[in-house]
């Protein structure tokens, strides 16, 4: 499946399967959410990046279903698709975003999303603590809905920002890289 | 809670109005109080102030004894004036008609007072040395009993508080246009010189303290003085009439060999002799002779006889004095001490006929002594000439001018020559601006005034009448007639006062809804009369009283107005008219206009808390600036009062404001102890452990949120010192949640 | 035109405050207020006292924007307010430049500025820098407080932002002096 099938796919998708939600609301919650974790952990962001993907990673393990059932796309032949898929559709239907794919390395098992918008992030200052710029990951629950959601369909994954805008870096980059394929276990449903 | 009434320690000395303390004044000075005399003392001999016993010189802290409820009542009487507005001149003075009474009286007409070389030495011998003028001047200050004074539509009305003013004819030297003599420069020289005399000679024993019967603490004493001096202005102007004499006392002694002669000599010296008026001055006016008879020397039945006499050659103005010629010592049993003038020009102030020297010793340098019975002789002399002849001389001489002059001007013949007039004017200016610019001719440009006989000039004089007699409302109306006129003719000066007195005279006319009073018409002449005042012809004098009244009245009508009042008052510190004192004095005003501004019932907002506070604080740092901790602590302390209601916890949200508050806190409080020669060094608190008990108990009774922070600060006395309670300071904070009730009570 | 911009929370809280000059008509965009270096405090005081206008003002008058509402006329500075609609309220202090000619007013003291000052520079011109009370001037301040608006909502949107709190964000603080730049 090539990359401008998938953004079709996405903008269908986004039109017509889609509730939409008010984007305040979602960025407000969410902000609270980090808001709220780095008050609990007494500013300790490593912990607070800990805690966001590991509500990621819950959140993700039901989003696919949904993004499955919705999308009704096939299984991704390779790593790529897959990459595609995540950027062009699974972003767009829930976010209405679509982050660049890239920087791949040769073997095909790790890329780079660079988001242009983010909308977890409008309005987003970091606390200005001094520590708050190099530790925290705002939108670290990104990687943990990935890690979660491709678990679900037999890909183990790594994933971590490498750079946000909220940081005064230049772009919004996570990085993801396939640690291996799980074999042994199928999918509950499938076409 | 109890009633500023009940608790003790604060309850008024039986001198004072049963109903209002005043301790206000005492929180101005505060090292005064009547139930600590030894600080007054300690205060008056420097010496002893080297060894005071701690308690008492930290209960004395202004910051502590100033009263809360004194100072409510201050802020919250100018709602009395509204409420009581139907009728807010009726002689009845309550507080806020103090200051407006103030300039009514300011306005009071002068009589003359020309007396025979004889009647100068008896009265010489009594110990005044400037003769009978001396002697009677204090009195005519104040006429006792009610006067009754009809308007132009006849209706009567009763004053408690007229007065006259007595000038002396025979010392008195008419320079012409004799504005600028006195400059502003002078009340301020009268504002330091007080300033400093007070701190000397112990407060509140002089002039300080306000002379009215009933007086709410309103405005501050030497304000009170300030205005005084600046509306004592004595030289007689061309463009206004108020200094030029209504009328004249002739007054000889039963010691005159020629009685009659004399009179008549003195007369003619008036009229046409050496004592005559200037050229601009309307040389008609009543004589009114007198006969002073000595009880001591000469014969009552001789002096009867020559009264008789007098009567069938001058008619009804006369009187008769019994005096008593030898000199009274205070240790005689009916001894009264004359009274001080009220109202001295700022020169006399300064040659030292000020009341201050008096104060330092007052058995060697005093106002002589009178006796009883001269006091009622000349009393009744006063209330005679002035109820009876005076007034109604006045009377039908603007009941003459209004009819001869002012309604022709007024009915339609009059407009139309005023429009044919102004016509005129514009016609000949254009033509040949050389000549005299007005069309009137009768203006003469090079020296500066109306013949007395122009009609512009009894016009104005009839005003000036109008005005004296408080007739505001017709004053007001003719006033309006001659603003355009001296405005065609080019007469600025005159121009300048036509249109200050027509804003002053109908701020003083009694409007049932001040709420619906126009006040951009006010706004317009003011304005004009300060250019006029100083652009035109640089009078920085009458500039200034025409700000201060115009900020005064203006205060007085309550509302809106108080910011406009607080806007000219403003305008005249910024013309650079007043010297240093009265600068502060004037943020002061300023204060009090603001905080005379208060909200809508029941509403938060609509009052001026934070801009009365803000200049009272400004006003502390000025007092501090010029060595004043005493008054600069008064002053904050108003500022506290004034911010508790809008700050929480008496911490002002701005971090830098609140820094500059704590410094002037701690250099007030730390000055006043220098000043009252305490050491501020810390170990002080030793001796205060025994107190520790009251100033627990004067903490729990303070209400009042603001008071923590004040009491927090870090300074050398530690906040034991400083609540120290004296049983006074206890009643106060005893009754402190209940000022800022008064206050909203609108 | 010295400027000085205030962001009071309802309850007169300070959340962020800036001093900047005019950068119109060849200016440097640093302020020079008339008010001695040593008594800077002068412009919270100004400031504040003109809360007392800015609550009756509210009451009286729909619009977020409130114009020209105070003047304390010894230093010539005037009050232009804006109200959020959560009762935050806007401040701007603005100062016509003291004129050279001023000293004569023996302008030593803080009560003893200008109003001549004020009147005289009116006269020169009616650019916004000059005048204070002008419909230019009060279009342009208009114009700076809409922009600071729409910067301070997305500002207090930030999740790490606690109501009340003081506003340290340096983005925000550059937009602020960037809309100044733009409009005053």
């Amino acid at each position: 499946m090539s990359t401008t099938k998938a953004s079709r796919i996405g903008e269908e998708l986004w039109k017509t399967r889609v509730d939409k939600i008010n984007a305040e609301l979602v960025t407000l919650t969410y902000g609270t959410i980090v808001a709220q974790l780095c008050q609990d952990y007494d500013s300790d962001y490593n912990e607070v990046n800990k805690q966001l993907d590991k509500m990621g990673y819950n959140i993700g393990m039901r989003l696919i279903e949904d993004f499955l059932a919705k999308s009704n796309v096939g299984r991704c032949a390779n790593f790529r698709e897959t990459a595609d898929m995540i950027a062009k559709v699974g972003f767009k239907i829930f976010l209405n975003i679509s982050p660049t794919v890239t920087n791949w390395t040769s073997d095909n098992n790790q890329f780079s999303l660079i988001f242009e918008e983010n909308p977890l992030a409008d309005f987003v200052e970091l606390p200005d603590d001094g520590r708050a710029q190099d530790e925290l990951w705002f939108s670290n629950i990104f990687c943990g809905v990935l890690r979660g959601a491709l678990e679900m369909v037999q890909m183990q994954i790594e994933a971590h920002f490498v750079s946000d805008v909220l940081r005064g870096d230049d772009t919004t980059e996570m990085r993801v890289s396939l640690v291996r394929y799980i074999e042994d276990e199928m999918p509950p449903e499938e076409e | 809670m109890t009633s500023p009434g009940d608790a003790p320690p604060v309850k008024p000395p039986p001198s004072f109005s049963p109903t209002i303390p005043r301790v206000a004044s005492k929180a101005r000075y505060p090292e005064h109080h009547d139930s600590s005399p030894p600080l007054e003392s300690d205060l008056v001999d420097p010496s002893i102030s080297s060894t005071p016993s701690l308690p008492t010189a930290t209960s004395e802290l202004p910051i502590r004894s100033a009263s809360p409820h004194a100072r409510s009542l201050r802020s919250s009487t100018p709602q009395l004036a509204r409420s009581t507005l139907v009728s807010p001149l009726d002689g009845r003075f309550d507080g806020s008609e103090d200051i407006r009474s103030l300039i009514i009286r300011s306005f009071s007409p002068a009589v003359g007072v020309y007396a025979s070389e004889d009647t100068d030495n008896l009265v010489r011998e009594k110990g005044f040395k400037h003769g009978f003028w001396e002697l009677i001047r204090p009195f005519g200050e104040n006429v006792p009993g009610k006067l009754v004074i009809r308007d132009s539509v006849g209706s009567s009305r009763g004053w408690e508080d007229y007065g006259v003013r007595f000038i002396d004819l025979a010392g008195r030297d008419w320079d012409i246009a004799g504005a600028g003599q006195e400059s502003p420069g002078q009340v301020e020289e009268v504002l330091q010189r007080q300033l400093n005399s007070v701190f000397l000679d112990g407060p509140l024993t002089g002039p300080l303290r306000p002379k009215e019967s009933v007086s709410y603490p309103l405005a501050s004493p030497l304000y009170k003085l300030f205005l005084r001096r600046l509306l004592s202005a004595a030289s007689a102007t061309p463009h206004e009439t108020f200094r030029h004499p209504v009328a004249s006392v002739i007054a000889i002694s039963s010691r005159n060999a020629n009685p009659l002669e004399s009179l008549r000599q003195l007369y003619a010296d008036t009229s046409n002799g050496h004592r005559r008026l200037p050229d601009w001055a309307h040389p008609e006016y009543l004589r009114y002779y007198v006969l002073v008879h000595d009880e001591d020397r000469d014969d009552i039945a001789e002096s009867t006889k020559l009264f008789d006499q007098m009567k069938r050659h001058f008619g009804l103005h006369c009187h008769l004095l019994r005096l008593r010629s030898s000199q009274c010592v205070s240790s005689d049993d009916d001894s009264v001490q004359t009274p001080l003038c009220e109202w001295l020009s700022p020169s006399e102030h300064l040659m030292g006929m000020g009341e201050k020297e008096t104060l330092v010793d007052i058995d060697t340098d005093g106002p002589p002594y009178l006796f009883d019975s001269d006091v009622v002789a000349i009393k009744s002399l006063v209330r005679e000439l002035v109820a009876q002849s005076v007034i109604p001389f006045m009377e039908s001489r603007v009941a003459v001018w209004n009819d001869q002059v002012a309604s022709r001007r007024r009915g339609i013949s009059g407009r139309f020559m005023s429009m044919s007039r102004r016509w005129a004017g514009f016609g000949s200016s254009s033509r040949s601006s050389g000549i005299s610019g007005g069309a009137s001719g009768n203006y003469d440009t090079t020296r500066g005034f109306y013949k007395p006989d122009a009609p512009e000039a009894i016009l104005r004089k009839m005003a000036d009448f109008a005005f004296m007699l408080r007739d505001f409302k017709l004053a007001a109306s003719t006033y309006e007639l001659l603003r355009s006129d001296f405005g065609n003719d080019k007469a600025w000066r005159h121009h300048a006062g036509a249109h200050e007195m027509c804003a002053i005279s109908t701020l003083l006319n009694p409007l049932p809804s001040p709420a619906k009073f126009k006040l951009e018409g006010i706004d317009q002449m003011i304005d004009t009369a300060c250019y006029s005042y100083l652009t035109r012809c640089s009078d920085s004098t009458n500039a200034l009283r025409c700000l201060t009244l115009a900020g005064e009245l203006l205060k007085s009508r309550g509302g809106s107005a108080t910011e406009d009042a607080a806007r000219w008052t403003m305008r005249a510190m910024d013309q650079g008219l007043v010297g240093p004192v009265g600068q502060i004095l004037f943020s002061e005003r300023i204060s009090a206009c603001y905080a005379s501004r208060t909200a809508p019932t029941g509403a938060k907002w609509g009052s001026r808390h934070r801009k009365a506070g803000m200049w009272s604080l400004l006003a502390a740092d000025q007092w501090l600036k010029i060595g004043k901790p005493a008054l600069a602590s008064a002053s904050l302390e108003e500022a506290e009062r004034f911010y508790a209601n809008v700050l929480d916890d008496g911490i002002f949200p701005m971090p830098e404001m609140q820094t500059f508050v704590d410094n002037l806190r701690h250099h007030v409080r730390v000055e006043y102890l220098e000043s009252r020669g305490l050491d501020t060094g810390e170990n002080q608190s030793a001796p205060l452990s025994s107190t520790v008990d009251t100033e627990e108990t004067s903490e729990k009774l303070d209400k009042r949120n603001h008071r923590r922070s004040l009491m927090g600060l870090p300074a050398p006395l530690d906040p034991g010192g400083l609540a120290l309670a004296s049983p006074k300071g206890q009643g106060f904070d005893g009754n402190e949640d209940q000022p800022n009730d008064d206050f909203e009570r609108a | 035109m010295s400027y000085y911009f205030t962001i009071l929370s309802p309850s007169d809280a300070p959340l962020f405050n800036i001093a900047f000059g005019t950068s119109k008509s060849g200016g440097d965009g640093i302020a020079r207020f008339r008010f001695p270096d040593s008594a800077q405090y002068m412009n919270q005081f100004v400031i504040h006292s003109s809360l007392d206008i800015v609550e009756e003002a509210q009451w009286m008058n729909g619009n977020m924007y409130l114009k020209h509402i105070d003047t304390y006329p010894p230093a010539a500075a005037y009050i232009s307010a804006f109200l959020t609609p959560s009762g935050t309220r806007f401040l701007l202090l603005h100062q016509p430049p003291q004129p050279p000619s001023t000293s004569s007013t023996g302008g030593s003291s803080l009560l003893s500025s200008s109003f001549s000052g004020a009147s005289s520079s009116r006269a020169s011109s009616s650019s916004v820098a000059a005048n204070p009370t002008s419909p230019q001037t009060e279009e342009a301040v208009r114009q700076f407080m809409n922009e600071v608006y729409e910067n301070y909502v997305k500002t207090i949107m930030s999740p790490f932002y606690r109501q009340g709190m003081e506003i340290r964000s340096p983005v925000f603080r550059t937009k602020v002096t960037a809309a100044g730049r733009k409009w005053l």
